[in-house]
């Protein structure tokens, strides 16, 4: 939207609607008193419902509260009900109902009623709505931690360049801590830098350095996806660029300044510097890591560092003074001045962070992945039981409820009515009992 | 070669069931369901064989382009749909949605870029066979529930106009269609919820943040929320029939927002497949 920083700064200067988002605080989105507000009557009402449906839960559990009430008449006038006779009496069918559903490990009770029973399988399944919601808090926890202790810069160092603390080094902060202020002392000495390719694609990047934290240095390799942690600190490799050593030599051939630049260049864009010593010159470099002419035009083959090569533009008091390729080794005749191309180093940008929180977030995401699992795969089913004594037989009704598929359900109704069934014959053949 | 000749069969194979499936519904015949069937078992033999070779070939799990995503999803879809068909012939009708949608997926995916290409170094984890498989298992439960709303909008238009039709006897009852529609919102929830989390925690190695507001974060959170709510609609406040399954129809949108649309519209996002600097 903007060509440089400058026109965005400057729009950001003079912008009402801007001005608008700062004193409403929508500028820093996850600080902004309208967030904050919202986020606190979110809490305060998913806080209310858990509160209010605690004790719910809790009874639907079975672990609080008086065991349901129903009756066999009550059972007998459902829709769905199904019907056991058994020969045999009241006690030994109650024996017979226990071990079954013991053995299929549901939870088994009497309930309030005399000969009334419940059988229910998956008994904590409410116990997810509990842990699912609760889980929000645990992610608030983790988010508010990480909102104030966080600490974010990105730090640009070339192969053999070394970090020891100067925050100066630091080419922005997008993140700075609002309480835990202090740092934990950090050296680093970037070795080398090895980009892989294949096919032209960046396939790995390996970068070496040693590292020192709390006195101790270790040499370590910090890759894409493998970050470097120590503590609350980590570091990440997140750009790559190419740092060119420029020598400028005076007019009689005596060189007068040299330094690595680094340039952001790899991708095909274009990037300027200038010297210290005389500021009226700037440079513009395009930079062709694999340089071959095709067709007469500069290109490069490949991303891949073998044949070096850059299209220089030299201006001075904003002319051109010079435009040509240098390749390494080469200098560029700037008519006074001659400035060469004497080496190419890689550079990497860190990502360094400090942050606290990781664990309550983590905590409140297996804790939701684990509330969703229990509340929507493993959900209550319970049966309702009840033994009626009806001239030579005793009768056993039974009603099934699913918490969800409830049609579903009647299809495993009806199994465990036959296994029931099956279960109370075979007792019945090896007691030899008939009636 | 195998690999083409697989995924022109499997095209070819689709847009032919695809054909069927609609003039079944369209006529209110069985045979085009059953002779679409028959085609679609074999295809998905096919479409798993070229996601073995594919992922045997290049030594990840295909989650690198449009095509490879095409694949993974589209096999997820077309496996639910098979199973589903085996269980319950009935419901051969949900292919008339997973159908066509893996087979312009796939389309899509042939046209962009079909070839192997190799793992950027940003993709080179291990959360991307988590994140990546939870995200196409999401998407194919969701296709399937959004197959069961299809059916059950297209049956119970029936039922309201008192028309009876033997084609849609064999089709299941309406409250079963809903039931099972539900079910797989559940599992299409939860592995999406599953997916987000892995993704949370990927992007922490990889970019350095839990959430970076990228389109694609925020439009998969989107849908998860909408599926959340719908969940809820119909477990707290008992929304059902015809306008929950309206619901599930149009929610599946959401998914192919965060899983294709938004590559195609946005640029700046950070998950661009095939990465080419190191840079992103």
């Amino acid at each position: 939207m903007f060509d440089t920083r400058d026109l965005y700064e400057l729009w950001k200067e003079q912008s009402v609607i801007n001005r608008l988002l700062d004193f409403i605080g929508f500028t820093e989105i996850y600080l902004s008193p309208v967030t904050i507000l919202l986020l606190v009557i979110f809490f305060i009402n998913l806080f209310v419902v858990i509160l209010n449906r605690m004790p719910v839960i809790f009874r639907r559990a079975y672990l609080a509260g008086e065991m349901p009430a129903f009756s066999a008449a009550l059972i007998k006038s459902g829709k769905d009900v199904k019907v056991i006779t058994a020969k045999k009496n009241v006690n030994d069918l109650a024996d017979d109902l226990r071990s079954f559903f013991k053995k299929k490990k549901w939870f088994f009770r009497e309930a309030k009623a005399d000969n009334t029973y419940i059988a229910v399988k998956n008994r904590y399944s409410p116990i997810g709505f509990l842990f699912f919601h609760l889980s929000f808090f645990l992610c608030l926890i983790g988010g508010i931690m990480i909102t104030y202790t966080r600490f974010s810069g990105n730090l640009p160092l070339t192969e053999g360049q070394k970090f020891e603390g100067d925050m100066a080094q630091f080419r922005s902060l997008s993140s700075e801590p609002k309480i835990l202020k202090r740092l934990p002392a950090l050296s680093l000495y970037l070795e080398k830098v090895q980009p892989v390719y294949d096919n032209g694609v960046p396939t790995e990047l390996l970068a070496s350095l040693s590292l020192t934290f709390n006195d101790q240095t270790k040499k370590e390799v910090i890759r894409i996806n493998e970050p470097v942690k120590r503590g609350s600190m980590s570091i990440i490799a997140e750009r790559i660029g190419v740092s060119p050593l420029f020598v400028i030599r005076g007019p009689s051939g005596r060189q007068i300044d040299a330094a690595y630049v680094s340039l952001n260049v790899l991708g095909g864009e274009e990037d300027s510097f200038q010297f210290e010593t005389d500021k009226r010159f700037t440079f513009v470099v395009r930079f062709y890591p694999d340089f071959i002419r095709d067709k007469g035009a500069a290109s490069t083959k490949s991303i891949e560092m073998k044949n070096p090569a850059m299209l220089l533009t030299a201006g001075k008091d904003s002319k051109i003074i010079y435009q040509g390729i240098i390749k390494l080794g080469e200098y560029a005749d700037l008519g006074v001045y001659s400035i060469g191309f004497q080496d190419v180093r890689y550079w990497v940008e860190f990502l360094i962070i400090r942050e606290y929180g990781r664990i309550p977030l983590i905590g409140g995401f297996i804790m939701a992945a684990i509330g969703l699992i229990m509340r929507l795969v493993f959900f209550q089913k319970r049966f309702r039981l009840a033994i009626e004594h009806e001239r030579d037989n005793t009768l056993l009704y039974i009603d099934g409820k699913s918490e969800f598929f409830q049609h579903s359900f009647k299809e495993e109704v009806d199994i465990i009515a036959r296994g029931l069934e099956d279960f109370m014959n075979y007792k019945m053949s090896i007691r030899g009992d008939n009636g | 070669m195998v690999e083409d000749i697989l995924t022109w069969l499997c095209i070819y194979s689709y847009t032919i069931a695809s054909i069927l499936l609609l003039s079944g519904f369209i006529f209110n015949k069985e045979k085009p369901l059953k002779l679409a069937s028959h085609i679609i078992v074999p295809a998905f033999a096919a479409h798993s064989i070229i996601f073995i070779i594919r992922w045997a070939r290049t030594g990840y799990f295909p989650a690198n382009s449009e095509f490879e995503n095409a694949i993974t999803g589209g096999w997820f879809a077309i496996g639910l749909t098979v199973y589903l068909i085996f269980r319950n012939r009935g419901l051969t009708g949900v292919a008339l949605f997973t159908v066509p949608a893996t087979l312009l997926f796939l389309g899509y995916g042939v046209m962009k870029a079909p070839d192997p290409l190799p793992l950027a170094a940003s993709l080179k984890s291990s959360w991307l066979v988590i994140h990546v498989l939870f995200a196409q298992l999401a998407f194919g439960s969701y296709a399937i529930a959004s197959g069961m709303g299809l059916l059950y909008v297209l049956k119970d238009r029936k039922v309201q106009q008192g028309i009876e039709s033997r084609f849609y006897e064999r089709i299941p009852r309406l409250e079963i269609i809903e039931e099972n529609m539900f079910r797989f919102v559940v599992y299409g929830f939860i592995a999406e919820a599953i997916m987000i989390v892995a993704g949370a925690i990927w992007a922490k190695d990889l970019w350095g943040n839990y959430w970076g507001w990228d389109p694609v974060e925020v439009w998969s959170l989107i849908s998860w929320l909408l599926y959340g709510l719908s969940i809820h609609l119909k477990v707290t406040l008992g929304w059902k029939g015809r306008k929950l399954a309206w619901i599930m129809i149009f929610l599946l949108s959401t998914v192919i927002i965060t899983y294709w649309g938004i590559d195609i519209v946005v640029e700046n996002t950070r998950h661009i497949f095939g990465v080419t600097s190191l840079d992103s």
